[in-house]
């Protein structure tokens, strides 16, 4: 593999880990969230 | 041209260019962004403080499949459109536009399931200034943050179709598509707090 070809796929990789690190950030907003749905605020009487 | 020509302060210049120059595409788009900054942040400052001091506010999201779905295909979007922009620097002219084309079909995907949310809460009794759940004000801020929103998607898409096809043709150059990514790139980050403000925190008990 040639130096181009090892930065282009460099490239690629740090483009995709970015990628996945935004979509767990994400995912991880919608989880909290679902949380809130399928576990209703508890007063003192749950 | 001597040495001494190219430095200043110790630092390589090119003589002739300020250093730290920008592109003028370049630099009208970032400055394009600064200001449409501060005009989705003013839009989302606004409707926290609205949505704060009004106790009855309405929470009639029961699902969050459908945003997240819209989610992923942004942030997917915004990938391919890096893909293309490197495809074009590195001069694969058919690969840049399989890519932007990708991005730009993942926009009108975007776009059309934002007008099913729409047409679905519309459906459910929702206008601009009246709802069955709560207070009129949540439709007036809905549609009017969502719809800045997918205003600007469109306009993304409608740009992304337009630069794709003179790339085609030669008449514009990798350097555009960077600069469209940098909008793209934008679009994509103001989704990212339009989601938790408009949508999450507005779900159903």
């Amino acid at each position: 593999m040639t130096t181009a070809d090892e930065h282009k796929s460099g490239g690629i990789k740090q483009d995709l880990v970015v990628y996945l690190c935004i979509l767990v950030l994400a995912a991880i907003q919608f989880v909290i969230a679902y949380q809130n749905i399928t576990q209703p605020r508890c007063s003192s009487a749950c | 041209m001597s040495q001494a020509d190219l430095t200043m302060h110790g630092h390589p210049t090119i003589a002739g260019q300020p250093p730290f120059s920008l592109s003028a595409k370049k630099m009208a788009m970032w400055l394009f962004i600064i200001a449409d900054t501060a005009t989705f942040a003013g839009c989302l400052v606004a409707y926290g403080f609205l949505r704060n001091a009004t106790v009855n506010w309405p929470r009639p999201f029961h699902s969050i499949t459908n945003v997240a779905l819209m989610t992923f295909i942004l942030v997917t979007s915004s990938l391919t459109m890096l893909f293309g922009v490197r495809a074009a620097a590195a001069g694969s002219k058919s690969g840049a536009l399989r890519w932007v084309y990708t991005t730009a079909g993942l926009g009108i995907v975007f776009a059309l399931l934002h007008i099913l949310e729409w047409l679905a809460l519309i459906g459910e009794g929702m206008t601009m200034f009246h709802n069955p759940w709560g207070t009129g004000l949540f439709g007036a801020s809905f549609f009017s943050i969502t719809g800045l929103h997918l205003t600007h998607v469109t306009g993304g898409v409608i740009a992304l179709i337009i630069v794709g096809i003179r790339y085609n043709g030669g008449r514009y150059k990798a350097d555009d598509l960077e600069v469209l990514g940098l909008y793209w790139h934008f679009v994509d980050l103001v989704w990212m707090f339009v989601v938790p403000m408009v949508y999450l925190l507005n779900l159903a008990h």
